[in-house]
């Protein structure tokens, strides 16, 4: 496997961390500067399947929900600051996939024609794009927050409230799939 | 499933202004949790009136005298506040006072570390309040206690060579009640009516006690809005006139039915209060300082003896400075100084040995011996000022557990030196909140346009993005103005920074600060940057109070500060070369940046 998109990046520091947990303005800027880009793209790939117009209202209630329960994280507890920001992400964008899509709405095709014309790296990335939407919401979530996240089971454990074995479980059945979704759009592993 | 490429599936950028949706978003309530059902509340509503009975019949057994009030706490008043410990016990706090208490079997022990406070203490009470240098014991009475916030830490520095030179000034002003002050192991009991002042130099205090009647009454200023330099002004007035009075001109016109300063009212004003002379006046806030008229007026005579106006600058509005201007304005306005006061010295870096300092300081920390070591390093800072030397008073401060010395030397760090020592005081149980709110946005608003005005653009900025920190910081002000220091100081990188953070009108309006800087609109919004320096090379802005020669890497420049340098990248040595004195500073670059240093080397 080659790198994954989102590597983990250094934590915010203890400086504006402080400050923002008693709401400095600036601090929180930085904040969302420093997470934005993760969160946004973990958001996005979640309901990239089925809700993608709905990724940058859910980021924004994603920072909402962390600027105003900020004060209560521990940074000395259990979750680095990238982990807890991940799992309110996480659960929010879980929980956007099972409201009901609004008839107006159609899904949007993750479309062929799209890759036709592009490059063969772009055509790999739509055909996982695919293949990921096929994946049960449990699975996919595990595999996005493993492969471009890099969180550890045991976050992704806390992160979805489930076992660290339910995690092992399910992102091995999530790669098996993959490969054969894969396999049968004809791409080569 | 390492053959395959995750990478390829990109997610796109997040949005554009996601940080002021967010911000925005942040000032509306936050939403209330849905509403209970009806059957629902009827089930909550019989669980706490069962909750409420059983709590009822405790607190009829062992209910405790008068109002809960909590056994402890602490205040850092950011503006004037009431606070009320129980018992009878209270204080009207002034903006700056810093109070922390606990109740103990014996009363209330008080300690109030800066600032000051008027306490009122009910018959049946007894406190101790702890002032810095003195001690005050107090039983139901009323008075009120001054601790000048520049000098709060001068028990804990008391032994220092550097801070021997600072009159630490505590005042205990008795209205009424039984209070005794001890300092110095020498205890006094202080009338009513009376002032008692302890003085941290010479050694010995100084008693004012048991003054009747001041001969000369200074009444508070009119035109000030709860600002904290008039309000400490008058005060040092005060001290100097020995007056224990307390009056303000509007509330005394008031009570005497005077509509203007009529001879015939300021006589029958001084006349109840038993003053010889009266001391009065305005003071008026102006971009760059205050202007204070004070006016001497003569009782007996009824009439206007003198009248004195001057402008204290704001960069002097605060500390020692201020109470220099005080006693100025004071000699002038009583008659003491009949020609103009000399011109305040120039500061000149003492001759000293800033390394050997700092060598001593070091083997005092070593020793665990942290109250010598800041005097050491505060010596080396006076001797030299490095940010290194900060670094390490901040750490010898926070070892000490003095707050405001971390304070003082913890608003002098960089971000990224406060980020590497900030732990150093949270071990010693000092919170950031403590190091944080010694600073007011507006003051240091207020210092940067000063600097702007005088073309100090680099210390503007400076400024500006200190007060940005401050907890009352008006952000888009700031941005904007910090935009205006960063056109002015033609620092790209900076103006960008902030153009970035500017409203879309005033952005337009405020572009030509930029433009006529030679910095345009594409290069703030991150196009080819003509001025910028080549790859390769990096540009620095150098600036200085007073003007200063500039050396790099210890070479001459020809140049005087205000220049931009273009340099090679990596890590180089400004020295700022003033008459005989010489300051060096370290600076790291990075190709195609500007760097900015700015000094106040006065």
């Amino acid at each position: 496997m080659q790198a994954a998109v989102t590597r983990r990046r250094e934590e915010l520091d203890e400086l504006t961390l402080r400050r923002a947990q008693r709401g400095d303005e600036r601090a929180w800027r930085d904040l969302i500067a420093r997470y934005q880009a993760p969160v946004h793209a973990l958001v996005w790939r979640l309901l990239a399947s089925r809700a993608p117009h709905r990724a940058e209202d859910v980021t924004q209630e994603t920072f909402v929900r962390v600027l105003r329960a900020l004060p209560r994280f521990e940074p000395a507890g259990p979750a680095t600051l990238t982990t807890w920001i991940l799992t309110i992400a996480t659960r929010l964008a879980l929980s956007e996939l099972r409201k009901p899509l609004p008839a107006s709405l159609e899904r949007e095709p993750l479309t062929e024609e799209r890759a036709d014309h592009a490059s063969e790296r772009a055509r790999l990335g739509a055909a996982i794009a695919r293949a990921v939407a096929k994946l049960p919401e449990g699975q996919r979530a595990v595999l996005v927050l493993r492969e471009y996240h890099e969180l550890e089971y045991a976050e992704i454990a806390d992160a979805l409230e489930i076992d660290v074995g339910t995690v092992k479980s399910r992102l091995s059945r999530a790669k098996d799939a993959l490969r054969e979704h894969l396999t049968a759009m004809g791409v080569r592993l | 499933m390492s053959e395959i490429d995750f990478s390829a599936w990109e997610a796109p950028p997040p949005p554009d202004g996601l940080a002021d949706a967010v911000v925005a978003r942040m000032a509306e309530p936050e939403p209330q949790p849905e509403p209970v059902s009806t059957k629902r509340r009827w089930v909550i509503a019989a669980s706490a009136a069962g909750v409420l009975a059983v709590a009822a019949g405790v607190w009829a057994i062992a209910r405790p005298h008068g109002t809960p009030v909590p056994d402890h706490g602490a205040v850092l008043a950011d503006r004037a506040q009431h606070i009320e410990l129980g018992g009878g016990i209270s204080a009207d706090l002034d903006r700056g006072a810093d109070v922390r208490w606990h109740r103990t079997a014996h009363g209330v022990e008080i300690e109030q570390r800066a600032g000051a406070a008027s306490w009122r203490v009910g018959g049946d009470e007894h406190v101790m309040i702890g002032a810095t240098v003195a001690s005050i014991d107090a039983a139901g009475a009323s008075l009120r206690v001054e601790v000048p916030m520049n000098v709060s830490d001068v028990r804990v520095i008391g032994a220092s060579a550097l801070t021997a030179a600072t009159v630490a000034m505590v005042t205990v002003v008795v209205y009424e009640g039984h209070v005794k002050v001890a300092s110095s192991g020498q205890t006094v009991v202080v009338q009513p009516g009376s002032t008692y002042t302890i003085k941290q130099q010479p050694p010995a205090p100084v008693v004012t006690a048991t003054v009747e009647h001041p001969r000369v009454a200074v009444l508070g200023l009119e035109g000030w809005q709860g600002d904290a330099v008039a309000h400490y002004l008058v005060s040092d007035l005060r001290a100097l006139a020995m007056d224990s009075t307390a009056k303000e001109l509007a509330d005394e016109k008031l009570l005497h039915d005077c509509e203007s300063e009529a001879p015939v009212c300021m006589a029958a004003i001084g006349s109840d209060l038993g003053a010889a002379q009266l001391i009065y006046g305005s003071v008026a806030s102006q971009r760059d300082g205050y202007d204070v008229t004070l006016k001497l007026f003569d009782v007996g005579r009824q009439q206007l003896e003198r009248t004195v106006t001057e402008r204290i600058p704001a960069s002097e509005s605060q500390g020692p400075a201020r109470q220099d201007w005080a006693a100025r304005l004071y000699a002038e306005v009583t008659g003491a100084a009949r020609k103009p006061p000399p011109a305040p010295p120039k500061k000149q870096p003492p001759a000293c040995d800033a390394d050997a300092l700092i060598q001593e300081g070091n083997q005092q920390m070593a020793d665990g011996k942290h109250i010598a070591a800041l005097a050491k390093y505060e010596a080396a800072i006076a001797c030299k000022p490095e940010e290194r030397v900060e670094r390490l008073a901040f750490m010898a401060s926070c070892n000490a557990v003095s707050v405001t010395k971390a304070r003082e030397h913890w608003g002098k760090l960089s971000s990224a030196s406060q980020n590497q020592v900030l732990q150093i005081c949270v071990r010693n149980g000092i919170t950031l909140d403590q190091l944080d709110t010694s600073c007011d946005a507006d003051d240091l608003q207020q210092k940067g346009m000063s600097s702007e005005q005088v073309g100090q653009h680099g210390a503007a900025l400076s400024s500006f993005e200190e007060a940005m920190h401050c907890k009352n910081a008006n952000l888009a002000r700031l941005y904007q103005l910090s935009f205006m220091a960063a056109c002015n100081a033609k620092s790209v990188g900076k103006a960008r920074q902030y153009w970035g953070k500017l409203a879309p009108a005033p952005a337009q309006t405020l572009k030509q600060m930029c433009v006529r800087n030679g910095i345009t609109e594409d290069m703030l919004d991150g196009g080819p940057a003509a001025p910028a320096p080549a790859a390769g090379t990096a540009t620095l802005h150098i600036d200085c109070v007073p003007q200063a020669q500039i050396l790099i890497d210890g070479a001459p420049t020809g140049k005087t500060t205000p220049v931009n340098l273009t340099l090679t990248p990596g890590k180089h040595k400004v020295t700022y070369v003033i008459g005989a004195d010489r300051f060096t500073y370290p600076v790291t670059l990075r190709a195609g940046e500007t760097e900015s240093v700015s000094k106040d080397l006065r």
